[in-house]
């Protein structure tokens, strides 16, 4: 071995180990907790096979209401946030005036902490004292009990979750304009590509990277959301909103359900993998196209 | 000078982490109006006897405590205790002392006299295994019914008291055009406190203990028409926004007279006080019409946890000498709303709601709050409150489909083995 390589293996090092011990130790440690009969205040390390799992799936309301909530919830919030981010970024990228200030403020959800927007949310969503209703009734709509309600609790807390996230998208995809070459545009529009078909021909597949970016960001966020759904609803009125996230923190902390809720986590982060390893094939194949 | 300067560097880390070993650091979840203000007199009164101690709190937000619980797991999971945290006596202690992650106490109860002063259901609360595990600050009731006086005298109200009255009353106070009944169930524990208010009303004290002992499910018919009532107040009574509100905004309700009433604990009176409001003129207090005669304790203690240094462990037993002295007891249940748990502190300087709940206290039946942990183990709670929101939001339910679906959960929870302890 060189120098050189010597080095190279010594700067790695630390994170390495970092890494290892707080993000793959740690996985492998609750992989290991679900397995075991953790189910009381106290560690109980005797193997309990997969009945964490099986109770789980089986006569469990709660976490088959938390599935279906998550997997409503996901394509909403995945897509109205991308969406609504490219919309905002093409705007930025059109070179409006104060742009850095548009984009300070459309960025700035994304800086406050979500307990913090949640408690806004709570405050704006009030039936009785809340802006958004005020607003409703100026247009000679009903008042809604958006957070009491088993219909529109769950809407209430998608729109919070995009108005979050929306900043974020926006300044991938502002990245991702920022990189397409001038001559492409300017090509495009000698060959008569205007209005939206520049942007379905030309921009759009141009930007892929930061689409497939943002989508797996977006669906990672979206299956363990937990902190502006604790604030807001803590899951209800009755599992309205509840999701696998909130359900192991019950599990894990309030119950005693320690074991139980690994297993919970277990399963959130295969959900999680399902989409991020096809994530991460696609960007080694565009990596390799590029190069 | 760069070796001075790394040895400076951890010399201090070292000093501040001795300077952290001598702090008291306490944990607790009073962080709205009154019961704030009550814990900071505590700990002033703490200073006042013992000002070489340096007080760390930790207030960590959440009514009934669900938040900071999990704190405090992970902070005993992870071998580092707090000096003390607030617990509720009863089942919600007995997972910490049947763990053996506290210490027992009883030398400081017997050296103290404390053995005398305290009623002996709360002694039991307190105990476990006939060892001593935790000390009382207060005593909270349950089963309260708060109102607004105005609304009352304006509709020439008076109080039933039966809970069928408590319904009839609300009835007639939604046709006068005011929220009957206020509630904050955004944490979901003050609804299903007016099952259990409900639940010890209509059914007695006798049943009530049956029913979270298993011994009795929702098949019984005075348990049945709790449920009934239950959806009932759920469905038609209570102010539109419930569940975005937390307990102390629905008592708002009460204090700015948009509701009429709330079922709460009488951490509420401290609410109340702590706006500047009178007992007896701005707002009134009762049991819950058909409760009179029963007292639902909910007590907040504290115990020593295992694993403290010497010095940590003399700092928290200076702090339950504090809190179970007549002074303590006096200077923060005045201000709390709750009454002390000692039965030998002089009633000066309480409200009349306090003055009277120390009188019941003397010759009421005690029962205990499923709801804040005491009357039952947490697994349960937590499947028997998410049980019971599920029934409140599905009024298509018919009451037999709610009975079945509820045994099933009780049965799942409620079995001897897990009820043992």
């Amino acid at each position: 071995m060189n120098k050189k390589s010597l080095a190279s293996i010594s700067f790695v090092l630390p994170s390495v180990i970092i890494v290892g011990v707080f993000v793959y130790a740690f996985i492998a440690w609750t992989v290991a907790v679900s397995f075991t009969n953790w189910n009381t205040l106290l560690p109980n390390w005797s193997f309990a096979g997969f009945s964490n799992y099986t109770s789980i799936f089986t006569n469990n309301l709660r976490f088959r209401m938390d599935l279906i909530n998550n997997l409503t919830f996901t394509p909403f919030f995945v897509l109205g946030s991308m969406i609504l981010g490219f919309f905002l970024a093409s705007l930025l990228d059109k070179g409006v005036k104060f742009e850095s200030f548009f984009r300070t403020v459309f960025l700035l959800p994304m800086a406050i902490s979500l307990v913090v927007s949640g408690t806004i949310w709570v405050w704006l969503y009030d039936p009785a004292n809340g802006a958004v209703d005020a607003l409703l009734k100026l247009i000679g709509l009903p008042a809604i009990n958006w957070l009491g309600n088993m219909s529109f609790a769950l809407p209430a807390i998608i729109i919070a979750t995009i108005w979050q996230y929306t900043g974020f998208t926006t300044s991938i995809y502002l990245a991702g304009l920022r990189g397409i070459p001038k001559e492409i545009i300017e090509a495009a529009k000698l060959d008569g590509a205007h209005g939206f078909r520049l942007y379905w021909n030309i921009i759009i597949p141009m930007v892929q990277s930061s689409t497939v970016t943002a989508f797996v960001l977006m669906i990672q966020l979206s299956l363990q959301m937990f902190d502006i759904i604790w604030v807001m609803t803590s899951g209800g009125p009755a599992f309205a909103t509840d999701m696998p996230a909130v359900y192991m923190f019950i599990a894990a902390f309030k119950q005693n359900f320690v074991a139980q809720g690994a297993a919970i986590a277990v399963i959130i982060f295969l959900l999680t993998l399902v989409v991020v390893i096809p994530y991460l094939l696609t960007v080694g194949k565009i990596t390799e196209e590029e190069s | 000078m760069k070796k001075i300067g790394i040895l400076f560097v951890i010399l201090t880390l070292v000093g501040s982490l001795a300077v952290m070993a001598a702090q008291f650091s306490i944990y607790d979840w009073w962080t709205a109006g009154g019961e704030k203000q009550a814990i900071t007199a505590e700990l002033n009164y703490f200073h006042q006897l013992y000002p070489e101690v340096n007080i760390v709190q930790n207030p960590v937000a959440g009514g009934a405590g669900v938040n900071m619980q999990a704190v405090i797991k992970s902070l005993i999971f992870a071998g580092l205790p707090p000096t003390t945290f607030q617990v509720h006596a009863g089942w919600e202690m007995y997972q910490y002392a049947s763990a053996k992650l506290l210490s027992p106490i009883t030398d400081l109860w017997q050296s103290e006299g404390w053995t005398k002063v305290f009623p002996e259901r709360i002694k039991e609360l307190c105990s476990y295994n006939g060892q001593f595990y935790a000390v009382p600050m207060d005593i909270h009731r349950a089963n309260m019914l708060w109102y607004n006086v105005s609304i009352f005298k304006k509709l020439g109200l008076k109080m039933p008291t039966t809970f069928q009255g408590l319904i009839d009353l609300m009835k007639k106070i939604k046709a006068a055009g005011y929220t009957p009944l206020a509630v904050g169930d955004r944490n979901e524990w003050a609804g299903i406190m007016v099952f259990e208010e409900g639940l010890l009303s209509t059914a007695g004290p006798q049943i009530y203990d049956d029913f979270f002992q298993g011994k009795v499910n929702y098949s019984n018919p005075k348990v049945k028409e709790a449920l009934k009532d239950f959806r009932d107040i759920m469905e038609n009574y209570l102010n539109a926004n419930h569940a975005s509100l937390s307990w102390d905004q629905a008592c708002g309700l009460v204090a700015n007279g948009k509701a009429a009433m709330t079922i709460m604990g009488d951490w509420a009176n401290g609410y109340f006080m702590g706006l500047g409001l009178k007992a007896g003129i701005d707002y009134g207090a009762v049991a819950v019409p058909g409760s009179q005669g029963v007292y639902n304790i909910v007590i907040d203690a504290f115990p020593v946890p295992k694993g403290l240094s010497t010095t940590q462990r003399k700092c928290a037993y200076d702090w339950l000498k504090t809190i179970a002295s007549v002074k303590g007891q006096a200077i923060f249940n005045q201000i709390k709303g709750s009454i002390p748990a000692r039965i030998d502190v002089p009633t000066a300087g309480f409200n009349t709601v306090q003055v009277a709940n120390m009188k019941d206290l003397k010759t009421d039946i005690l029962v205990s709050s499923a709801v804040h942990g005491s009357e039952a183990p947490a697994p349960f709670v937590t499947a028997w409150e998410n049980a019971l929101t599920v029934v409140q939001y599905h009024p298509g339910m018919s009451i037999e489909q709610a009975v079945n679906y509820l045994n099933g959960v009780n049965a799942q929870y409620l079995t001897s083995e897990k009820l043992s302890h």
